[in-house]
């Protein structure tokens, strides 16, 4: 307990000492940085379900305390899909609807890797099922015609 | 115990017959359709993906052939008459990513009115295991083409990423 007439320094400084330590234990911790089975599901689910930005960054934030700043930073950056913008937000519609259009598998998965690295995963996961599509497309087509 | 572990002994305990199991990962489907909460979405992922990683036994699927030795080109290119789409359908359905094979050549085919629709509906569509999603979802992909249509009508959280 810090008395309430310590001077003002003191207490900022027990403050900073007490999470200096959280952090070192955090650190400490044996799942720290670690990818587990069940943070990945957290996460895919709250990438495909989540909407709320106050709980994406929520979320965002344990995982970067958790040593995992690459998933936080993805939970960021769908929480900011909203705020993005005009022109981006444009410019990114017009490339999903020529990705849904296009016919260049490894171009559409491309797209859909960006967008996934952009926090989209709705576009992406559409896009990728488009490039299943089409790549099977190719392959028929590549086949030579039964006789 | 974690998600991943209760997954286990939920699947685990449906599999031996537990009604109370299988009660339980019904009512966590149910609610992860809905999106009714997170943690039903993470249950109900977690307890997929332990089904997938371990199979059962009597339902161990065999690997899927690929597309090409289900279609051929012939059938490709008749496609856009309703009998030959829904024969197509049901071949393609047996192989590897047959699902979205159909969409994809059907959303390049001419446009999917209300009539052509309905020719596929006439001819059995309704009879032949999803053709009619595949139909739907081919539409879809021909309408986001379109700039004048918005995203909202593709799919609302797409939409909502995009910003729109």
């Amino acid at each position: 307990m810090i008395p309430i007439a310590a001077p003002m320094a003191i207490r900022i400084g027990v403050i900073a000492l007490a999470a200096g330590a959280i952090h070192a234990t955090a650190k400490r911790h044996p799942l720290y940085g670690k990818l587990t089975e069940e943070r990945k599901i957290v996460l895919e689910v709250a990438l495909d379900t989540l909407k709320d930005p106050s709980k994406l960054n929520e979320l965002a934030g344990a995982y970067e305390r958790n040593g995992l700043p690459d998933q936080g930073a993805l939970l960021r950056k769908r929480a900011k899909l909203r705020t993005l913008p005009k022109a981006l937000k444009d410019a990114r519609s017009e490339a999903f609807r020529k990705g849904m259009g296009s016919t260049n598998a490894e171009g559409i998965r491309k797209l859909a890797q960006a967008f996934h690295n952009e926090g989209a995963t709705g576009a992406a996961a559409a896009l990728e099922e488009r490039a299943k599509g089409v790549t099977g497309v190719h392959a028929v087509i590549q086949q030579p015609a039964a006789a | 115990m974690n998600y991943s572990q209760a997954a286990a002994s939920l699947v685990t305990r449906a599999r031996l017959g537990d009604q109370n199991a299988m009660g339980t990962i019904a009512a966590v489907a149910d609610a992860a359709k809905e999106r009714l909460n997170l943690r039903a979405s993470i249950a109900a992922r977690a307890i997929e993906q332990y089904i997938q990683k371990n199979p059962h036994s009597d339902l161990r699927e065999e690997p899927k052939p690929s597309a090409v030795d289900h279609i051929d080109i012939l059938h490709l290119q008749g496609l856009s008459h309703a009998d030959t789409f829904l024969r197509c359908c049901q071949r393609a359905l047996g192989a590897k990513n047959g699902f979205w094979i159909v969409c994809a050549i059907l959303a390049a085919g001419p446009k999917l009115t209300q009539e052509r629709v309905d020719d596929y509906v006439i001819c059995g569509a309704s009879n032949v295991p999803v053709a009619l999603e595949a139909i739907d979802t081919s539409k879809r992909w021909q309408a986001v083409r379109d700039r004048r249509i918005p995203i909202e009508l593709f799919s609302t959280d797409v939409a909502w990423e995009l910003g729109e």
